[in-house]
């Protein structure tokens, strides 16, 4: 029993199970025992949490494809199977997702008395729903799992994507041009769950609606499943159509980058004025993820491209690419992944940092032929550092909102003098939005800037305006709440944090120094 | 001797302890940190002094001729791109390290009991220690990188500093000012270091200089887009040195405590621009256009800064805008290529500001418990004067500050500004002219300062007359960023309109009708004073605060003379001598005596005139006689008088609104974005939620539309029906017949 439990451990089986189990047994535990419910989740969650250091310990980076593989013949006439693996970009997200579940439990903590059951239950359930949609390599699949997973207010756009999908199951290999609509079909909806410009507008609205804990999932994981749903199929399947349209992905989110925080300083509601700072990151990494498809097409071609011959060479890759594109099918190879191991090793070298060798400098010529793989090497800490972040933001609001039941900035002032440790946390977390140096932000925005700015001068220009606009709201935001006079006409409760929530805070602010 | 070198990169990291165990300590065992108070002092300056002694062991062997020592290690991000972390010793590391631990250690001394009293006593000790490292890392890092980085952190502990007494809403106000500002010149640096990276593909400094250096001697890189870069560097500089267009944080810094603005707002993180500055310089050598606007910058601060520390009230606010104008005088040192003397400036200037911002701190600290605790009464010159009688030794310390930073010769900044102006000269006359005229717009107000403080008697009966506006400005600012913006206007331009009889510079109009009062009014209040409570009086400050002060006054004293620029005397060059071979520019020949005695025979006279000036218009009349009579004769000088006057008024209001940049950053800059986000608003709210809301509301129409057609009247389906089928033979039969 042990060993196969141990067994079951080490492979990644465990993984969906798990929180399955945790979800199922409270429902046969009367709703007025709530002590058991909640035990039993916490559990179940935690033990989930354990998993992640065993694929730490097995995976590994050297190798591009898909680690912990699980198939499952389905619908074998279609060619629709249950595939369903580990590599370094869904690593990191399946990470970060049973990070953030334990402690959205443990936020409702208290606050679930009469929807308790209900409520670990929703947690887990969506657990796994998330974990399975990171670890999916399955389009069809990958199509209809966020779509269970929550928030039908996302679902219209997925449409298209199915279509998208559909066609391309259908025909295998897909012309140029038609590889373009289609890219647009699957831009569209990860567009709206990223959020970019014209489509945010669900985003503040959402988690103004949801509770601390929905805000920290909302925040947390949502906007990763657009970013991680276009790294993984948009960028494979549509490598051409991907280079072509990246005006389409520079223009919104350059304009998102300014536009977001500006409009922050307009909010008066504190989540309202959070909710806008995943808006502006995201879109930070979407940014790579235009240069970084580009990148990862000159990956394909697996040689540096001289500046001046670009353009030349950029048509001699399309070349090759359809050579060697149609030579070899890539459903012969099994599941979709980032096509060239180099750039796999990027990514997972990125997360866990093997660092050490010395390098020689590079001289001038040989850097301008540098190939630009340091974007979307850089965009996957940010997507890390994200997670953390926003998410420690709301549970300070959550905890301002415990106490004061208001979540308007006007009420609030001068929390220092009877919360310090809040203040403390909540300056923390303010660093790690503004990325300054120190927190888990800066590298990989650095990273970013760094790649974007040798792809594309101006947006880069833009992003990193963002970042002067991005400072002033949130230190707005904290001197308003947190500093200056203190105001006993509207706040009557002075209980610092303590216990139960600092010690949700402590994992955020390990977890932002680790993380990179 | 290599280990002293291998083991530098522990002079940033041996100042951490302190702030990671006191935050700890705060976080876990609040009352037990709080208790042992005192205890946290002790270690902050010990280890503060270590690094200070093992600094000072560097700059020997850097004096001694030790080559420049780099040493680094590798982070490998992926296979093309890793990032190189380490340090860099060279003579402008060895300066700057020990120009940072020697204020630093006194400044902590200092502060030690200037804070003793004070609530956040650990906080600010914490703070302190963190700022320090943090500025370590900065001067010893070998890569754009770790600039960068420390760059942002000594921003933060400025916040930090700044704003340390937070729950003052100006104190929070200012703090966010100077945070948002330093973050628009931290943008400038980032694009830059990111040009410069895109140019060369090398953060690091050595290769950095090579490699532009082969692009512009082969024509391999656009000049206009590497001049571009350079200059985004020097923006993150003027941002931080306090430079022209973005020097408007620095006199609002001043809202920290004392310690702090003379440790970090006037010898250490100001200076930080002025390093980036030196340590690029063989870039930007490379780049004339670079240079020229670094000098042109300069020599707008220069002035700007003089003049609008002439009418300040708040004695650490007209200091900080002599800092501000003295980093001009460094900056424009750099920019016209005289690199010894922008740094022989930085540091000779950096004693003697520490110095005047101590000597500041231990005034306020006597004036304190008399006027009361807050800053607009506390700083307020119109309140002091005559403190000489109570404080004897912080007026010694003041007036040798106050002559050093004028330029009198044997003290520091006499030999730095000279060589400063001496290199004017050769570089530009107009750019000399107005050098100069500024040095004696230094000592001008300088002894103002000093006068308004140190002579005539105490004038603490002004606090009703004064103190109360500003108290009334402190009361209603008490929320919002636009409320007290407005609220400050307005009470400005109503200053502004009645202000002549307020102003300080109208002291000299004082005589006239006063000169009876002014004699006797000491006589009654000091007999009034003496018998209702002896403690009135200001006290002199105590001796560890006195220790550090006169312990500055020996170095301001003899830090001058490590650069006088004669042979046998010069260490300064000596120990720039690697930097300065590096930029192949041969201009440490030594000058002979009688062209230095010329030369400073000028700027010594200009000193020494502003200082005649201002003690014609501020030194009190009882106290000589005969001056009483020359500014008679110069009242009654007849039809030049309204002129003069009105010239002196838009002086007055020039300097006393700060020459209105302020007003005018917020009317654009701020209402610029309030009217961003109020279009962003808008088309959140309007355009695309209408979009949003529109289509739900069409379809709503066409169903309300459509539900009448399919209402089961067979009359309506039979009309349509035949409408339907006429309208299809009419089409068809059209388009047959063609």
């Amino acid at each position: 029993m042990l060993e196969h439990f141990c067994e079951c451990y080490s492979d990644l089986s465990g993984l969906i199970p798990c929180p399955v189990l945790g979800s199922i047994t409270p429902l046969f535990i009367p709703n007025s025992r709530i002590r058991p419910i909640r035990w039993i989740g916490l559990c179940a969650s935690l033990i989930t949490f354990l998993y992640p250091p065993v694929p730490r310990i097995q995976f590994d980076p050297s190798t591009a494809k898909s680690q912990f593989v699980e198939s499952l013949r389905w619908l074998p006439y279609e060619n629709i199977n249950l595939y369903m693996g580990i590599d370094g970009l869904s690593l990191f997200f399946v990470i970060l997702t049973t990070f953030l579940i334990p402690i959205c439990i443990s936020v409702g903590w208290s606050g679930m008395r009469s929807y308790g059951k209900e409520y670990i239950t929703a947690s887990l359930i969506r657990e796994f729903l998330m974990i399975a949609v990171f670890r999916m390599l399955d389009p069809l699949l990958f199509y209809v799992l966020p779509e269970s997973v929550l928030i039908p207010m996302l679902c219209g756009a997925e449409h298209l994507i199915f279509a998208g999908i559909k066609l391309f199951l259908c025909r295998g290999l897909v012309h140029e041009r038609r590889q373009i609509f289609l890219w647009i079909a699957s831009f569209a909806s990860f567009a709206v769950k990223v959020p970019m410009v014209p489509v945010h507008i669900w985003s503040p609205e959402a988690h103004v609606e949801a509770p601390t804990a929905g805000s920290v999932i909302l925040a947390g994981i949502l906007p990763k499943l657009g970013t991680h749903g276009f790294l993984r199929f948009s960028i494979p399947m549509f490598p051409e159509a991907t280079l072509r349209s990246t005006p389409f992905i520079y223009t919104p989110s350059a304009i998102a980058i300014i536009y977001t925080p500006s409009t922050t300083s307009r909010q008066i509601d504190l989540k309202k004025i959070i909710a806008h700072s995943p808006v502006a990151h995201m879109n930070l990494v979407t940014i790579v993820r235009g240069e970084g498809s580009s990148s990862s097409f000159r990956a394909l071609v697996g040689r540096p491209l001289q500046k001046p011959l670009a353009e030349k060479a950029r048509r001699a890759s399309l070349h090759s690419l359809r050579g060697s594109r149609t030579a070899h099918s890539w459903k012969s190879e099994g599941p979709y992944y980032l096509p060239n191991p180099s750039l796999r090793g990027t990514v997972v070298t990125i997360l866990y940092g093997s660092g050490g060798n010395r390098r020689t400098p590079i001289s001038g010529g040989e850097s301008l032929a540098l190939s630009n793989i340091q974007g979307i090497g850089g965009s996957i800490p940010p997507m890390s550092s994200h997670g953390p972040v926003p998410p420690a933001l709301f549970l300070c609001v959550g905890v301002l909102y415990d106490r004061h039941k208001t979540r308007l900035a006007r009420y609030y002032g001068g929390s220092v003098s009877t919360m310090p440790n809040l203040s403390t946390i909540s300056f923390f977390s303010t660093l790690a939005n503004m990325s300054s140096p120190g927190t888990s932000s800066f590298i990989g925005e650095f990273l970013i800037l760094v790649g974007a700015f040798q792809r594309n001068s101006l947006v880069a220009t833009l992003a990193a305006l963002g970042m002067i606009l991005g400072a002033a709201y949130s230190l707005w935001l904290y001197n308003r709440a947190v500093s200056g006079n203190f105001k006993p006409d509207f706040l009557h409760k002075f209980s610092d944090p303590i216990g139960r929530e600092v010690s949700i805070f402590i994992p955020f602010l390990v977890g932002g120094a680790t993380v990179r | 001797m290599e280990y002293t070198y291998q083991y530098a990169w522990i002079i940033p990291f041996v100042p951490l302890p302190v702030p990671i165990a006191i935050g700890l300590g705060l976080l876990l065992v609040p009352t037990a940190t709080k208790n042992l108070r005192r205890a946290w002092a002790f270690p902050s300056v010990f280890l503060l002094s270590i690094i200070m002694i093992f600094s000072a062991d560097l700059a020997i062997r850097q004096i001694k001729g030790s080559p420049i020592y780099q040493y680094g290690w590798s982070w490998t991000i992926n296979n093309d791109f890793s990032l190189e972390f380490g340090h860099l010793i060279d003579p402008l590391t060895s300066i700057m390290s020990i120009l940072i631990t020697t204020v630093g250690v006194m400044v902590l001394i200092y502060s030690d009991n200037y804070m003793s009293h004070d609530q956040g006593y650990l906080r600010f000790f914490a703070y302190m220690s963190f700022s320090n490292a943090s500025m370590l890392g900065l001067v010893t890092s070998s890569n754009l990188i770790q600039i960068y980085l420390f760059w942002e952190l000594v921003g933060m502990c400025s916040y930090l500093l700044i704003g340390f007494w937070f729950t003052r809403p100006i104190a929070a106000n200012a703090c966010q000012k100077a945070f948002v500002t330093n973050r628009v010149g931290d943008f400038g640096l980032l694009l830059g270091i990111l040009g410069l990276y895109w140019i060369t593909g090398s953060f690091e400094f050595r290769d950095l200089f090579e490699i532009v250096n082969n692009l512009i001697d082969n024509n391999g890189v656009n000049s206009l887009f590497l001049t571009l870069c350079a200059s985004l560097l020097f923006v993150g500089a003027i941002a931080k040195s306090a430079q022209f267009p973005l020097h408007v944080w620095l006199p609002d810094a001043m809202e920290g405590p004392t310690p702090i603005s003379a440790l970090i707002h006037a010898a250490t993180m100001v200076a930080a621009g002025i390093f980036l500055v030196a340590r690029l310089f063989p870039l930007f050598t490379s780049i004339p256009y670079t240079l020229n606007l670094i000098s042109l910058v300069g020599i707008i601060t220069v002035p700007l800064g003089a003049t609008l520390a002439l009418a300040q009230r708040d004695i650490k606010r007209s200091l900080a805008y002599s800092t501000m104008s003295q980093l001009g005088y460094m900056m424009l040192a750099l920019g016209m290529g005289s690199y010894r003397a922008a740094l022989f400036h930085l540091i000779a200037h950096a004693y003697s500001k520490a110095l005047l911002f101590l000597g500041s701190g231990s005034v306020i600290h006597s004036m304190e418990p008399i006027v009361g605790y807050s800053p607009d009464k506390s700083q307020n010159m119109a309140l002091m004067g005559g403190l000489t009688k109570y404080i004897p030794i912080t007026k010694l310390a003041f007036l040798l500050g106050t002559l050093s930073l004028c330029g009198i010769p044997p003290l520091a900044c006499f030999w730095s500004k000279d060589e400063i102006l001496n290199d004017s000269w050769l570089y530009s006359p107009i750019f000399a002219i107005i050098a100069c005229f500024t040095a004696g717009l230094t000592a001008f107000y300088m002894f103002r300062v000093y006068l308004l403080t140190f002579e005539g008697n105490l004038n603490i009966h002004f606090q009703n007359y004064n103190g109360k506006k500003n108290s009334s400005l402190y009361s209603i600012s008490l929320w919002g960023k636009k409320g007290t913006k407005t609220i400050k206007n307005k009470i400005l331009f109503s200053k502004m309109n009645k202000k002549e009889k307020a102003s300080l510079f109208s002291k000299k109009t004082y005589p006239i009708g006063g000169n009876l009062r002014n004699m006797m009014q000491p006589l009654i209040t000091i007999t009034q004073f003496t018998n209702k409570q002896t403690s009135q009086y200001p006290h002199e400050s105590d001796d560890t605060m006195l220790l550090s002060l006169l312990t500055l006054v020996l170095l301001t004293f003899f830090v001058g003379y490590t650069g006088i620029p004669f042979d046998q005397f010069d260490i300064l060059s000596k120990w720039l001598t690697p930097s300065i071979n590096l930029l192949h520019t041969n201009s440490n020949n030594s000058l002979d005596w009688y062209e230095f005695v010329t030369n400073s025979i000028l700027s010594v006279s200009i000193a020494y005139f502003g200082i005649l000036i201002a003690s014609l218009l501020y030194r009190p009349v009882y106290s000589s006689f005969h001056n009483f009579y020359l500014i008679n004769s110069f009242v009654k000088m007849g039809p030049n008088r309204i002129f003069w006057d009105q010239t002196i008024n838009v002086i007055y209001n020039w300097s006393y609104n700060r020459g209105y940049i302020d007003a005018f950053y917020a009317i654009t800059l701020t209402r610029g974005i309030g009217g961003l986000a109020e279009l962003t608003h808008f088309v959140d709210r309007q355009v695309i939620d209408g979009i949003t809301n529109g289509v739900g509301v069409t379809s709503f129409f066409i169903g309300e539309w459509v539900k009448y057609i399919g209402g089961g009247r067979i009359s309506s389906y039979i009309f349509l029906y035949l409408f339907y089928v006429s309208m299809f033979l009419v089409i068809s039969n059209l388009l047959l017949s063609r």
